[in-house]
């Protein structure tokens, strides 16, 4: 507390003027929050007390509509979760079928998976890191960031004939073959993008504005971080290695060698830095699976054209875009899923952001915000 | 894993009903008053540091509404699967939000969707539904469908 102000020959004015916290309604329909996403923050001056997040806006009910569906007919709602990443929401539920059928998924299919999951991991991490810059109010970012974006929306639709809501895999493989010169068009974009990241960095990483409205804001400590349930980039940003490819190999990731980059200080300029060496190793990742493409089937012999999983019950983590994107299916042996929970990472991650928040200035509660990167349609299921 | 399940064993006789492995993975089935002290124990003595997920199922023809928790070791990269059934009557089991601060807003939403009672939850309330909403649309009677669905829906003008 500061020292009351005082006019000479007066009583101190604090007994005159006394402050209180100020309440501020952030969102629903504001651009920093990414979303219908609304926050009621509490204000003393400029540094926030208490921050509240209401969410739901875009709750609409998926988890109880896929439950009136086919295993088959429920695939393309879940694109609609996150729908920067919806090929990885779409692996995470066909493989969690899959899993709970015991169905084999063909060698040369789970190639393509990791290919096209690596794709869309960079085309997630270049719309944030063009949203978030632009939060921050570096725009040039953005312009570059949808140019390169644009690459693989274009290689996404000649591989599955949509830009942005794929409907990528079915249940048990993947339907078509890469077409004829994709694999051409997918090395040149690969051989061209560590320039174009080196060009952020120029545009980012060193810029002293950016350090300064980065550096040292919305710090996370690593135990805090565990404590809160927080994944993906999120995490890694305040050093706690955990990533789901590397800890529950699936679709044949140990086969692949990458690194998962970490952050040390756990604040904004970490997790952006991290996303950043992210999209590097993406595209290790896609190298090698390119390389190494094996011949073979593209969907399992044996798979009925009826979709009816044993009575039980299967959790499979896919690492998406923003965390650890779980799917929880439990079937009572009929063709339609019982219950189907989804672990949406954006809604874990979200709690995080009181975390982030309290103590630091309401300026930067945009980008402790964009640094979470939640996707609210994910968040409110 | 094995010592795992001996030590609860051994620590909370008659604590687990049932364990269940499918692909994999291991399911606790724990009685619902032990589940606090079950999870407890695997988080400060087995290192289980990491609460993945809670959710939960309704089996209205056996009469119970399960709640997952998922928990899961950074460390020794081992995952668990947590389940308890509770009676449909009085579907209440304790919080863990004081254990893992996931919990809060996972609980929430458990309570939201399937209406479930987490005892000595701070802050219980709808996440995802408005305030006013009647029901808890996750239940399997909740229709999904027809004249029933607007059933508590009250036009504004007739708002009182």
């Amino acid at each position: 507390m500061t020292e009351p102000l005082r006019v000479e020959g007066t009583a101190p004015l604090r007994k005159v003027l006394e402050t209180k916290n100020l309440e501020l309604n952030f969102g629903p329909q504001h651009p920093a929050t990414h979303g219908v996403y609304r926050a009621v923050l509490a204000l003393d001056g400029e540094r926030v007390v208490g921050i509240e997040s209401i969410i739901g806006y875009l709750h609409r009910g998926i988890e109880k509509w896929a439950e009136y569906r086919t295993y088959t007919k429920a695939t393309p709602v879940f694109d609609r979760l996150d729908y920067v990443g919806a090929i990885l929401n779409c692996h995470g539920y066909v493989g969690a079928v899959e899993k709970l059928m015991k169905v084999e998924v063909p060698k040369r299919a789970q190639y393509v998976r990791v290919i096209l999951d690596e794709l869309q991991r960079i085309a997630n991490h270049l719309l944030w890191l063009g949203t978030h810059a632009l939060d921050l109010g570096a725009m040039t970012v953005l312009f570059y960031a949808l140019r390169e974006r644009e690459v693989i929306m274009d290689l996404f639709e000649a591989m599955l004939g949509q830009r942005l809501l794929q409907n990528a895999y079915p249940i048990g493989g993947i339907r078509l073959d890469f077409p004829k010169g994709w694999d051409r068009a997918c090395r040149n974009f690969l051989a061209e993008f560590p320039n174009r990241i080196d060009e952020y960095e120029t545009l980012l990483s060193t810029n002293r504005i950016w350090v300064q409205r980065t550096r040292g804001v919305g710090i996370v400590s690593g135990e805090e971080a565990v404590a809160l349930g927080l994944s993906g980039p999120t995490l890694r940003g305040s050093g706690v290695c955990f990533d789901v490819r590397k800890a529950m190999p699936y679709s044949s990731y140990e086969e692949f060698d990458f690194e998962v980059p970490l952050g040390e200080r756990g604040d904004v300029y970490d997790r952006y830095i991290v996303r950043v060496r992210e999209m590097r190793q993406s595209i290790r990742i896609v190298q090698q699976a390119l390389d190494g493409l094996p011949e073979g089937p593209l969907m399992p012999e044996k798979l009925s054209k009826i979709i009816r999983p044993p009575a039980g019950e299967a959790y499979f983590c896919v690492e998406g875009t923003k965390g650890m994107l779980g799917f929880y299916v439990v079937s009572d042996g009929t063709d339609k899923p019982w219950r189907l929970h989804v672990r949406a990472p954006s809604f874990v991650n979200l709690q995080g952001l009181e975390r982030m928040c309290v103590g630091g200035l309401v300026a930067d509660v945009v980008a402790n915000i964009g640094s979470l990167d939640i996707v609210l349609g994910e968040v409110d299921r | 894993m094995a010592d795992v399940i001996q030590a609860i064993q051994s620590k909370f006789p008659g604590a687990i009903l049932e364990i269940v492995e499918y692909q994999g993975e291991r399911t606790l089935v724990v009685r619902p008053g032990r589940v606090k002290a079950v999870l407890g124990h695997l988080k400060q003595i087995e290192g289980f540091n990491f609460l993945a997920d809670v959710s939960s199922a309704h089996w209205p023809e056996e009469g119970r509404i399960d709640v997952v928790y998922i928990v899961r070791s950074l460390k020794s990269r081992e995952q668990l699967r947590v389940r308890t059934p509770l009676p449909i009557e009085d579907p209440t089991v304790e919080t863990v939000s004081d254990l893992w601060g996931t919990a809060d807003w996972l609980e929430r939403e458990v309570y939201d969707l399937m209406g479930v009672q987490f005892t000595g939850h701070a802050d219980l309330r709808r996440i995802m539904l408005p305030e006013d909403f009647e029901g808890h649309p996750l239940r399997k009677e909740y229709p999904m469908e027809g004249d029933d669905e607007w059933r508590n829906y009250v036009p504004p003008e007739n708002r009182e």
